[in-house]
């Protein structure tokens, strides 16, 4: 398994694994804030536009997993983070988590769905916490750009060393 | 195969000459002025300064098809600048220039104001990828540093 940056080339086969993962949300998250495909290839280039890194790994030329990396001046966020449902459990989330932890020197936190339990695990089993309610609704609201709506069904996780 | 092959090109990516300062300046004001809206007078003011006296010292090469189009420079594994006049954007001449100047090179970085969304994206894909973000104190914004690596 290979990890690199991501290129134009890719963008194709990034928006195809985070929609392939991203089906594990329908019926979890809330209704209103499920569509399909969850991230159209227009919206990834935007994030891009908008300074996220994706870093993709790769083995025998095919993706296994993707993740964002979005650095936002003080923190950096992990982005966008999907391995296709057939291939989790099998360390490709926790090897780009730990290649972007590398990349950065400031304390990383990472946003997802309430309701997405397998990835509050993953994100737990690999040193990370769920913030409490009153932090996570300051820190989505200063370095998250995502509907009022959305706050109250999402958590913040961050390494308890690293808490700002 | 056209004939037209045969005959010398009338676009030249070449080095900077000191008789360009004056065009190349211009393709500099136009560029920043549509993609830089958000930077005050005294920095663009200062960033001039910064260039023209840049340029003297080499590390340039100008998109010259009658009249210069555009220009880059490349100091050592630093992209310092790389600007395409407005109405010549859009038909290759950043990416030729990009590519024959890094023709040799190994790895680059830039720094680009987050702002610079078409930017950005320009960089993305021509292979570039975000290292960190972090303030650039003479113009009181933040900027991207991007790098880029030979594959």
């Amino acid at each position: 398994m290979r990890i690199r940056p991501s290129t134009p080339a890719d963008l194709d086969a990034i928006a195809a694994v985070i929609n392939d993962a991203a089906r594990a949300y329908r019926g979890v998250i809330p209704a209103d804030r499920w569509h399909e495909p969850y991230m159209p290839r227009h919206e990834l280039e935007s994030e891009i536009a908008s300074g996220v890194s994706f870093w993709v790994a790769e083995e025998e030329g095919r993706l296994l997993g993707v993740m964002g990396i979005q650095d936002k001046g003080e923190v950096a966020l992990v982005r966008h983070a999907y391995v296709p449902t057939a291939r989790q459990r099998g360390g490709v989330g926790t090897r780009l988590l730990r290649h972007v932890q590398g990349l950065v020197d400031k304390p990383i936190l990472i946003g997802t769905w309430a309701d997405a339990s397998w990835a509050i695990a993953f994100y737990r089993r690999n040193g990370f916490d769920v913030v409490p309610d009153d932090e996570r609704n300051r820190l989505l609201r200063t370095y998250w750009s995502i509907p009022e709506r959305q706050v109250e069904t999402s958590v913040v996780l961050a390494r308890a060393a690293q808490r700002a | 195969m056209s004939a037209a092959r045969l005959v010398a090109p009338a676009v030249a990516i070449r080095p900077f000459e000191p008789h360009d300062l004056a065009l190349t300046m211009d393709v500099w004001s136009r560029a920043c002025e549509a993609s830089h809206p958000f930077l005050d007078r005294g920095f663009l003011q200062q960033a001039r300064r910064v260039l023209r006296d840049g340029l003297a010292s080499g590390n340039t090469l100008v998109y010259d098809d009658d009249g210069i189009k555009g220009f880059i420079r490349i100091s050592a594994s630093s992209l310092d600048a790389i600007f395409v006049d407005p109405a010549h954007q859009r038909r290759g001449i950043g990416t030729q220039l990009l590519e024959q100047s890094r023709q040799d090179a190994d790895e680059l970085t830039l720094a680009v104001f987050v702002e610079n969304q078409g930017a950005i994206l320009f960089y993305h894909r021509h292979g570039f990828y975000v290292l960190q973000r972090r303030l650039y104190p003479p113009a009181g914004r933040d900027v991207l540093v991007m790098r880029w690596e030979r594959p």
